[in-house]
């Protein structure tokens, strides 16, 4: 399958001349088809622009193809085969369930009235309930109702579950892969939330300050990167192997180690200086965005 | 749906299948039982589907599961058998020896170790 | 996919307290008010001349009616009630105009601040269908909604009255009924919707231009703008008397620019503006005539002023649609 986003000298601006700051610095990157992606950056990182470039939200410097399409000149093609959830209870508040999958239905070519009625049945929504009527999470069950029964071979997320409670965030996952996501689907995810999707990405993309600071797919970075607790004694063994980043955890030392960087060291000349994991992804995410990381 | 603590020790698909095999030894998974599907595991673990696709295929690659084409997942004639003699081969090429080295450095006496040790757990084989 | 039937819906799904329940409400309450005062007439009087009812604005008492009211004058007053009985829908119609000017600045400025526009835009709607959906609804759909309910309203108020003069010996119905200008009238209505729709063209789109533009306080810009031109060009016109002798027509920049782009969507706005002379809207008898309202209506197109201001409202309204499909919205 060919990629699903192929971004090439992407850039943007806001500003003009010399005090134009770039949101999105001379960006490049593939999304495959069939993946999970985790965008994660810091506030005013550029995630949010690259995602609005990519659905023909605002303009852009630089190349774009998403689906085949070109976000400038072919949105509204383009908009028949993605779909985005833009921050959480964005629907307007006069509208009613009934109408909600009555409009869909009567403008998306894709739309499976039938599974969005099963969903919404599952739900304490009624056909008559007026978004004002209901609570955040009731809001974000509809949205999700009208998504999921879109068959959109891109669904962009941004921050979906921002100020939910527990219960309905891991309703929104469990349903999104259990009723929706399949091998000709992508995803593409971004949250502050890392660890309640950590295990669910299938590829990680690291953004600061405009540009992409990490792009692998979740398997790479197991393998790549080991977070090692050193014992005192080989305090200095470990730092001739060039960590990444330290930090000190009840009086001990953890280091992050990338075999893929300059000098990389292999498992097995880690294992010799003390205990072995994996890193979490918040934690990898927090090591990288330090600025240790060039 | 449950999010049992993953640890940072292994991959998560090789935790995954672990779990799995402990279900096929305690006998709650017995030869010819459906295993949930790829979607389903995903979605109550939380883990996206290429994970699990993945722990199931070295399932299946180890002949403990079998793919019936359209239908699922499915527990192998012989798993449990197989995978039982397969774990007490490792234990005694693996942890047994490293065991015995340490009560023998500890000074403690096989036959009081037994005397001493719990009674066994119902189900057990 | 017929976007377009589902775009009307949605506006009026959103509009409909304003669409539909404003002026039938207004309506009800004259419905109310005439039943009210013919009931009060026919319960409270005793049928010995005294008592008066108004009958299509004019004054009638009983004796009068039973007095004068020959077969001629008969004739005269069904011939007045089928004529006149749908201006009893001008209230209604004096409601359109502040209802289509809060819609325009609201069509394109609320899903913005509330951010619902996000969900919009993801869905495979063309911002040029949305825009026109807008266009669609401000000049075609509330003027239909509110004509249809003038005619149902004007229709009951003449029956209400109607049979209040029959209570009084004066039966009208059959002929009003029987005369071809009382089933024309509703025809005639809707038939100067096109007129109604040209006219009206810049306000909306000046509207709509702004409700995509302003970041807030959409209605101060949209009023204000204008106003601020006008008091700029009368100063500068007062410099250039002073010095040069030479004076900017501020009056015709305050009707053909200012008035045009805020008042145009007032329905007859045409007849003052048009310079239609009052006589030619009259008929022998000297009372307003539905037929010479319709055709003087229609003859105001062959004015050059309507076409020009349908291209700038037009060009505004494709502004408007520009906006809309690249501002940074969120």
């Amino acid at each position: 399958m060919s990629a699903v986003i192929t971004a090439t000298g992407l850039s943007k601006r806001y500003g003009l001349g010399k005090n134009a700051t770039p949101a999105v610095d001379n960006v490049s990157f593939t999304i495959p088809a069939g993946r999970i992606v985790g965008l994660i950056g810091p506030n005013g990182s550029g995630k949010t622009t690259t995602l609005k470039a990519a659905l023909g939200l605002v303009p852009f410097d630089g190349e774009l193809n998403v689906l085949g399409f070109d976000p400038r000149t072919q949105r509204d093609a383009l908009m028949k085969e993605v779909c985005f959830i833009a921050d959480v209870a964005i629907l307007p508040r006069w509208l009613a369930v009934k109408d909600a999958v009555d409009f869909v239905a009567g403008v998306h070519p894709k739309f499976n009235r039938a599974k969005a009625e099963r969903y919404i049945a599952s739900t304490k929504l009624k056909p008559s309930m007026k978004v004002k009527a209901m609570s955040k999470g009731m809001v974000v069950q509809l949205h999700l109702a009208l998504v999921m029964a879109i068959d959109a071979k891109l669904l962009v997320l941004d921050e979906p579950t921002l100020g939910l409670d527990i219960i309905y965030r891991k309703q929104f996952y469990q349903n999104l892969l259990e009723d929706y996501f399949d091998e000709g689907k992508t995803i593409i995810i971004t949250t502050h939330q890392v660890e309640e999707i950590e295990h669910i990405l299938t590829d990680l993309m690291f953004i600061r300050e405009g540009k992409i600071v990490l792009a692998a797919s979740m398997e790479e970075v197991g393998e790549r990167y080991t977070e090692v607790m050193v014992p005192s004694e080989k305090f200095n063994a470990a730092n001739a192997l060039q960590p990444i980043d330290q930090r000190t955890v009840f009086g001990k030392s953890v280091m992050l180690f990338d075999s893929a960087g300059p000098n990389g060291a292999t498992r097995e000349q880690l294992a010799g200086i003390g205990e072995t994991r994996n890193i979490s992804v918040a934690d990898l995410f927090v090591a990288t965005m330090k600025g240790s990381y060039a | 749906m449950m999010t049992p603590g993953w640890n940072e020790h292994t991959p998560i698909y090789r935790q995954l299948k672990e779990k799995v095999l402990e279900m096929m030894l305690d006998g709650d998974l017995k030869a010819g039982d459906a295993l949930p599907s790829v979607r389903q595991v995903a979605a109550d673990y939380q883990l996206n589907p290429i994970t699990v696709s993945k722990a199931y295929q070295e399932l299946v690659d180890d002949n403990l599961v079998e793919k019936r084409r359209g239908i699922g997942m499915y527990v192998t004639e012989g798993a449990s058998e197989k995978l039982l003699a397969s774990e007490r081969e490792r234990f005694m090429r693996e942890e047994w020896p490293a065991m015995v080295e340490r009560i023998r450095r500890l000074g403690l006496n096989l036959d009081l170790l037994l005397r001493a040790a719990p009674p066994e757990a119902e189900g057990n084989a | 996919m017929n976007t377009m039937k589902w775009l009307l819906r949605r506006e009026y799904w959103e509009h409909k307290g304003s669409f539909f329940w404003a002026p039938a409400v207004v309506a009800l309450v004259m419905v109310a008010v005439v039943a009210l005062t013919i009931g009060y007439g026919m319960a409270a009087q005793p049928m010995d001349g005294t008592t008066t009812v108004v009958i299509n604005g004019h004054q009638v008492t009983h004796s009068n009616m039973i007095n004068a009211m020959g077969p001629d004058g008969k004739a005269m007053m069904a011939n007045a009630v089928a004529n006149g009985y749908i201006m009893a829908a001008a209230p209604l119609f004096g409601v359109l105009p502040f209802v289509v000017f809060f819609y325009c600045l609201s069509a394109l400025y609320d899903d913005r601040r509330d951010r619902s526009i996000l969900f919009w835009k993801s869905l495979p709607i063309s911002d040029r269908d949305t825009v026109i959906s807008k266009v669609v609804t401000a000049l075609v759909l509330a003027p239909v909604i509110t004509a249809l309910l003038g005619v149902v309203t004007a229709a009951v108020i003449a029956l209400i009255t109607m049979f209040g003069a029959g209570f009084f010996g004066v039966h009208i119905v059959g002929a009003v009924l029987a005369n071809k200008a009382f089933w024309l009238a509703p025809f005639q209505l809707i038939g100067l919707l096109p007129v109604y729709v040209l006219w009206a063209v810049p306000t909306v789109g000046w509207l709509l231009l702004v409700s995509s533009w302003a970041k807030s306080k959409a209605f101060l810009w949209a009023v204000g703008l204008p106003l601020l031109l006008l008091a700029l060009l009368r100063w500068v016109s007062f410099i250039t008397q002073s010095f040069m002798n030479v004076g900017i027509d501020v009056k015709w920049v305050a009707d053909n620019i200012v008035l045009r782009g805020l008042a145009s969507i007032v329905p007859g706005f045409w007849l003052p503006f048009g310079q239609i002379e009052r006589g030619a809207l009259l008929n022998a008898e000297h009372t307003v005539d539905a037929g010479n309202v319709f055709v003087q209506s229609w003859m105001t197109l062959l004015q050059p002023t309507v076409w020009i201001g349908v291209v700038v409202g037009a060009a505004m309204i494709v502004g408007a649609i520009r906006l809309r499909r690249w501002r940074d919205e969120g």
